[in-house]
């Protein structure tokens, strides 16, 4: 793995669902929020409440998430929030539809960037590109292995950012699904979010929720990508811990262990066991190559 | 007036010549290499260099889909796989990954389609990639009629849309169960179709199903010409020669009857009925007038029924003695009907059938065999003989 770059250190970012952040900032003054109506898999907010989080917490880099699949009748008014964001001293916005950049660069407005293409930033060419388009950052997807991580961070010159903890999202429909089944069972669909896994099967469990924009499916088990995030530390810059739908307690274990990692309070190898030993050793994809000719 | 292109998957070479003659404008193909469909048959550079051959011959395109998700690895190949399918005179490339535009746009005089795995919504979008010179966007498959509409009149952009065969529950480029569940890429052309799967939720009795049924346009052709969409796409690089024949050849005598003004609720009536012979699931609209909702999917797992309509494909033709390959069982006595490449449907009485070496049989029962049948009509090679379910 590489040495670290001049000038750079990896820091820790948090996908926060809540507004209240004080108990975070020991550890780290990054964050990411969703935006009300924008944003898939995020801890949603309106743009008042964005301002009132940056003027609570006045040194914290904010990060706004709008990755839902934006369509012609959403345009209006997306314009107008992301006039309203710039001129809230957020850090940056992640985003996914191309409209968005669009809008960002037409209008001129002071905003960092993110590519935030769920499953799609997986090369280096493709980090190349967006840098070229104005991107500041990108967003690496979760299903690639933390080797071609690290051959991106070498061969792109674009900010990266890649998630090490949490419930990744795996799917998203704009379709109602649950809503569906429950309409369909004719019973009251009484959780926001439920546990599927293949009928008849014992193999793995998934959250699936839904939203007004659709359903998501998420994995079950916590993603640990912690031993990844040792070899990755000084080829990346952010690394992003998402606490949605994980203890509250139990996260913020997690990233005190990760900040004494950080501050050489705590080595690599005794972090990575004690991860281990909190949420389990589901890697995900990180040493995982998948495979897709079965001929 | 510019007619609208009907454009047919084709899985490997065979099928590009069905689609061209049974009435598609282009078909497009997957390389051995870089496609979504990585266990289809697929196209070697040869396959396509042929395949460009025969369809340039009968007027058609052949657009190659280069659509997959790069990885690292995926990179190094591919420049030299590009420029020497250019060399097999492709006429366009269906790609994803936006690095690969700028690369084909600045090096070949071929045209770039974006595939609906950049699920473009909307007309900001859209005029990005035309910025990007993008020369046809095919839209994600969420956008309604409206949406597409006003894309079209905002654009200028040349917009290509699904009309037809199976359809996925989640947003393209946006699902990786196919990963999660099996470690196949789904987008890197290993999709496991995880979301036909049947699954449990929490305690309930009820499986919980997300397949959806499949799409079918083909009663909304004269209100979808009439929004301006440039190209009307068949799914299916994965289907029979069977299928192709049948769901281009109704679909291209429903265009033909708008461009000419002949479309009535018979005819209209008539071809769905042959469209809903040849599919295997329910069908619906899915998002073109509203969002999908209740009716769109299945509740209790899968639901396909297949039938043995299917009996065979001319290969040759030697005076009036016609070299059958055989698909399914029928037998002396049967009606069946042929359906031509001149979009002829012809209904006649099997009198006779005989095997290979020439010898009379009273059934063809073994799949793939070749047969032989002496008839009095002119049928063109690659004409199918399917069971009769018109009259």
């Amino acid at each position: 793995m590489q040495l670290p770059k001049e000038g750079d250190n990896l820091e820790l970012i948090i996908n926060v669902n809540k507004k209240e952040l004080d108990e975070f900032l020991k550890f780290t003054n990054s964050f990411i929020i969703g935006l009300e109506n924008y944003s898939i898999n995020y801890f949603e907010l309106s743009c008042q409440e964005i301002k009132e989080i940056l003027d609570k917490y006045q040194e914290i880099n904010l990060f706004v998430s709008i990755n839902k699949n934006i369509f012609n009748k959403d345009i209006p008014d997306l314009e107008s929030k992301l006039i309203t964001l710039s001129k809230l001293k957020i850090k940056g916005i992640l985003f996914y539809d191309l409209a968005i950049l669009e809008i960002v660069q037409r209008l001129k407005l002071d905003l960092d960037l993110v590519i935030h293409k769920t499953h799609m930033i997986t090369n280096y060419n493709i980090c190349n590109y967006y840098k070229d388009k104005g991107c500041k950052y990108a967003y690496l997807s979760t299903e690639i292995t933390a080797m071609e991580m690290d051959e991106i961070s070498k061969k792109s010159s674009i900010k990266l950012m890649a998630y090490f903890i949490g419930h990744p999202i795996i799917s998203h429909s704009k379709r109602k699904l649950v809503s569906n089944y429950y309409l369909y069972s004719k019973k009251d669909n009484e959780d926001n979010i439920h546990i599927i896994k293949e009928h008849n099967k014992d193999g793995s469990k998934y959250y699936i929720n839904e939203s007004s924009k659709g359903t998501n499916i998420l994995t079950y088990e916590i993603l640990n990508g912690t031993k990844a995030f040792v070899e990755l530390k000084n080829s990346l810059d952010y690394a992003i811990l998402d606490s949605n739908l994980i203890d509250d307690n139990l996260f913020l274990e997690i990233l005190d262990l990760y900040k004494k990692n950080l501050t050489e309070e705590l080595s690599d190898n005794e972090l990575i066991s004690k991860v281990n030993n909190l949420i389990g050793t589901n890697d995900g994809f990180f040493y995982l190559k998948t495979t897709y000719k079965v001929k | 007036m510019k007619k609208v292109e009907l454009l047919s998957p084709a899985g490997d070479l065979e099928r590009l010549k069905i689609a061209c003659i049974y009435g598609a404008d282009a078909v497009y193909i997957g390389g051995q290499d870089y496609s979504l469909r990585a266990n289809a048959n697929n196209f070697s550079l040869d396959d396509i260099k042929e395949g460009c051959r025969f369809a340039h011959e009968h007027g058609k395109k052949v657009y190659l889909a280069l659509n997959i998700v790069f990885h690292n690895e995926d990179i190094a190949g591919v420049y030299d796989y590009i420029r020497k399918v250019v060399e097999a005179k492709i006429d366009a490339f269906i790609v994803s990954d936006l690095f690969l535009v700028r690369y084909i746009k600045s090096n070949f005089p071929v045209e770039v389609h974006l595939s609906t795995q950049e699920s473009a919504s909307n007309y900001l979008s859209v005029n990005f990639l035309k910025q990007e010179k993008i020369d046809r966007v095919v839209l994600a498959r969420e956008v309604d009629r409206e949406g597409i509409k006003e894309i079209i009149e905002k654009t200028g952009m040349d917009i290509e849309i699904f009309i037809h065969g199976a359809m996925c529950t989640f947003v393209s480029g946006r699902c990786v169960l196919s990963n999660y569940f099996t470690n196949r890429d789904s987008n890197r052309g290993g999709c496991a179709q995880v979301c036909r799967f049947c699954f449990d939720i929490d305690d309930e009795e009820i499986p919980f199903s997300m397949a959806v049924k499949d799409l079918n346009m083909s009663s909304y052709i004269k209100d979808m010409i009439s929004i301006g969409i440039r190209s009307f796409k068949i799914e299916g690089r994965m289907r029979s020669p069977f299928y192709l024949a049948v769901v281009l050849s109704s679909y291209r005598r429903i265009i033909d009857a708008v461009y000419e003004d002949k479309l009535t609720d018979d005819l209209l009536k008539r071809e769905l009925k042959i469209l809903a012979r040849v599919s295997n699931r329910e069908n619906s609209t899915h998002f073109y007038f509203k969002e999908a909702g209740l009716e769109d999917q299945y509740y209790t797992g899968r639901q396909e029924i297949s039938n043995q309509d299917y009996l065979g494909i001319v290969l040759e033709k030697n005076n009036n003695i016609y070299t059958i390959r055989q698909r399914n069982y029928f037998k002396v006595g049967d009606k069946v009907e042929f359906i031509t490449p001149n979009m002829e449907i012809i209904s006649l009485n099997v009198t006779n059938l005989y095997n290979e070496k020439g010898e009379e049989i009273e059934v063809a029962n073994q799949a793939d065999s070749i047969i032989k049948m002496k008839l009095d009509i002119d049928l063109p090679i690659y004409s199918m003989l399917r069971k009769n379910y018109l009259d």
